[in-house]
């Protein structure tokens, strides 16, 4: 196909409606192409930089794919053991509570490892954000079977696709959290198309205001695609999701309580 | 590539140094719209758009 | 003006935290040191100080949050027992890998496995050896009365900030539950944002345009960078062995035996040092005080004056194989020790070093 070349006429800083936030570092990211953590890691930033509050800001990064987010968050951030950030964020919060905290968490790391300290973190109702990215899958190790996982999905640990009789259901970690008085928002969103972006970031936005509150917890989970995990291309596993994820994890806010 | 509303944005041919085809543009019928943008897990994509003062 | 107290180990410790300024304790109930957190909670520590008292779901949560206060520069605790301190181990390693201060109170109780709630010195290893996973090492203090529980408190924390890493405090469950009188110190005060951007400007506290952003991370994907950061920990902890070592004699001026024994077994060789002199038997008590660093110099430069050692640990010997280390064969060194949560007495030591050292 021919080369295109921008008119440079319009390259002029007025023009300018659409930038990378300044809140990413330079690096480029290490994630596989395609990867919903890009957008997620996206959209976060933005909200930070369009909220000013890059200052008063400190993540808790996972294990899993998204371990190296410190690297891509021009934020100060500490990097959690498998499943404790929670924990980390919740002594970050008690001992600063005024500034604005949250963890970002793969399924494993949140709904296997990690469950009791996400439970007892969304509990106790401490004031932070967790972004929970399920993609039902284990990216960073191999693509193993995840607690999140459908059944009769495929996955390295589970060949010839979940059973749920020896393996048990997915576990779905956001609508138990919601039943907890500590949760004040939980929300499941997706990055796959522009206008779930778009929604994704209003989610993420709210989830920060919500720190102000001081009433609880804000529980933020984007269903992302895994196309390395799940063999496929990025364009086919954007499609598997909306078919096989989206109905057993169904878009939408699961609770909105700000007028407690 | 599904998120472009004019069909702009297709994968080069060429590969880039990790190895990637990565998205360009391949006319001039992009309307500043963003969704590509927006949509991009690495950000690498920045819009500008000329605005039109309507005469009328 | 300090402040004169009858108290018990655990509460002595618990108060001697506030008083060194301390800004969070994160801990899970476990015999024999819950009156830890239990104090803490009485006191109201968020009206004292504004620190933070916090029960958390289990051990492992509890070294997290400490992890995660440690990260932002601040003055943070957690205390537990034997089995409760196994659960801690991956994130002591991550403390110690990320070169963060904090302080960690062991109440050891007789083991292997859930054991028994009775005192013993089995944990030795654990605590100077690894514990965790990879080459790193905790500065261990080791108190053997209630004053040294308050006073290790405040050390502890000076030592944790000094060289960034983690100080274990390893007492038992005699330590903690005894009632003994302990003078307490000062009020300090708790960090301010100020302090904190001063001593510790590695902290996590929310980037400012003046500076990179912080990370507090033990991960290195490229291995050269990796053994670097392992060179910069093994540098430190030769300072540290060059520096810190603290250690008590007793006795020792015309000894021609020793004992080797910390924490509750040092109290009873005191006794037993009585009991053996009053048959004419001379002999003294080296008590280290940090077991890292362990005092292998001064324990060395004894076997010049004395003809045996006998080792005393309410364990099956662990700390006796240091001792052996240091003594390079140049004399007899022996164990004796009553463990599983069994305390020796006086007399048995007394005993084990007529036949295992001066007889055999």
């Amino acid at each position: 196909m021919a080369e295109f070349k921008t008119n440079p006429e319009i390259l002029q800083p007025e023009n300018l409606v659409y930038k990378r936030t300044e809140l990413l570092t330079e690096k480029a990211l290490s994630y596989c192409p395609g990867c919903g953590h890009g957008t997620a890691h996206r959209i976060i930033m933005e909200v930070i930089e369009e909220m000013d509050i890059q200052s008063e800001t400190i993540g808790v990064a996972p294990v899993g794919c998204s371990v190296l987010a410190y690297e891509f968050m021009d934020i100060d951030i500490q990097q959690a053991a498998h499943g404790r950030a929670p924990a980390v964020a919740t002594a970050i919060k008690r001992l600063f509570p005024e500034k604005f905290v949250f963890t970002y968490q793969g399924d494993g790391d949140l709904a296997a490892i990690g469950t009791a300290e996400t439970i007892h973190a969304c509990n106790r109702g401490e004031n932070m954000t967790i972004f929970f990215i399920n993609n039902g899958i284990y990216g960073m190790t191999g693509g193993q079977m995840a607690p999140t996982t459908l059944p009769g999905m495929k996955s390295s640990t589970s060949p010839y696709g979940r059973d749920v009789a020896t393996m048990g259901n997915p576990l779905k970690i956001t609508e138990l959290v919601a039943q907890l008085p500590g949760t004040i928002y939980v929300t499941r969103q997706a990055v796959h198309t522009p206008s779930a972006v778009r929604k994704a970031k209003k989610a993420v936005r709210k989830a920060f205001e919500n720190q102000k509150l001081n009433k609880g917890l804000s529980f933020v989970e984007i269903v992302s695609n895994c196309n390395s995990g799940w063999k496929m291309t990025p364009l086919q596993s954007n499609e598997w999701m909306v078919d096989n994820m989206f109905p057993f994890y169904p878009m939408g806010d699961i609770k909105v309580n700000d007028d407690k | 590539m599904p998120a472009c509303p004019e069909d702009v944005i297709a994968m080069a041919k060429q590969v880039n140094r990790k190895g990637y085809h990565y998205a360009m543009p391949t006319n001039d019928m992009c309307t500043g719209c963003t969704n590509c943008a927006v949509v991009c897990p690495d950000g690498a994509i920045t819009v500008y758009r000329k605005k039109f003062i309507d005469q009328a | 003006m300090k402040e004169l107290r009858l108290m018990k180990g655990n509460e002595a410790f618990a108060e001697a935290a506030i008083r060194a300024g301390a800004d969070g304790y994160f801990g899970y109930p476990i015999t024999p040191q819950s009156e830890v957190m239990e104090y803490l909670m009485a006191q109201k520590t968020h009206e004292r100080t504004g620190m933070i008292t916090l029960q958390a779901e289990s051990e492992i949560a509890a070294i997290n949050m400490v992890y995660g206060g440690a990260g932002c520069g601040k003055r943070v605790l957690t205390s537990s027992s034997s089995p409760g301190i196994s659960l801690k181990q991956e994130g002591i390693s991550y403390i110690a890998g990320s070169e963060l201060p904090c302080l960690i109170l062991n109440v050891v109780r007789g083991g292997p496995g859930l054991g028994t709630i009775q005192p013993s010195q089995s944990d030795y290893f654990q605590s100077t050896k690894g514990g965790g996973h990879g080459d790193y090492k905790l500065i261990v203090l080791a108190p053997a009365s209630v004053q040294e529980m308050a006073d290790f408190a405040g050390l502890g924390f000076e030592l944790a900030f000094k060289y960034r890493t983690p100080v274990l405090v390893l007492s038992d469950g005699a330590i903690g539950q005894m009632m003994e009188k302990v003078e307490l110190d000062v009020q300090k005060p708790r960090f301010t944002m100020e302090d904190i951007k001063k001593n510790t400007p590695w902290a996590t506290i929310g980037k400012t345009p003046d500076r990179d952003h912080n990370i507090i991370t033990s991960l290195d994907l490229d291995s050269l960078k990796m053994e670097q950061h392992n060179h910069v920990l093994q540098e430190k902890y030769k300072k540290i062995e060059e520096n810190e070592v603290r250690y008590e004699k007793i006795a020792c001026e015309d000894a021609e035996y020793a004992f080797v024994a910390y924490g509750t077994s040092a109290r009873i060789c005191q006794k037993a040092i009585e009991l053996a002199r009053a048959e004419g038997i001379k002999v003294g008590l080296m008590r280290p005080i940090t077991l890292f660093p362990f005092p292998k110099k001064v324990i060395k430069e004894m076997t010049k004056k004395v003809k045996g050692i006998l080792c005393v640990e309410m364990s099956a010997g662990q700390m006796i194989e240091d001792v052996q280390l240091a003594v390079e064969g140049r004399v007899k060194v022996e164990h004796f020790g009553r463990y599983g949560g069994i305390v020796h007495s006086p007399s048995e030591i007394v005993d084990a070093l007529k036949k295992q050292i001066i007889g055999g």
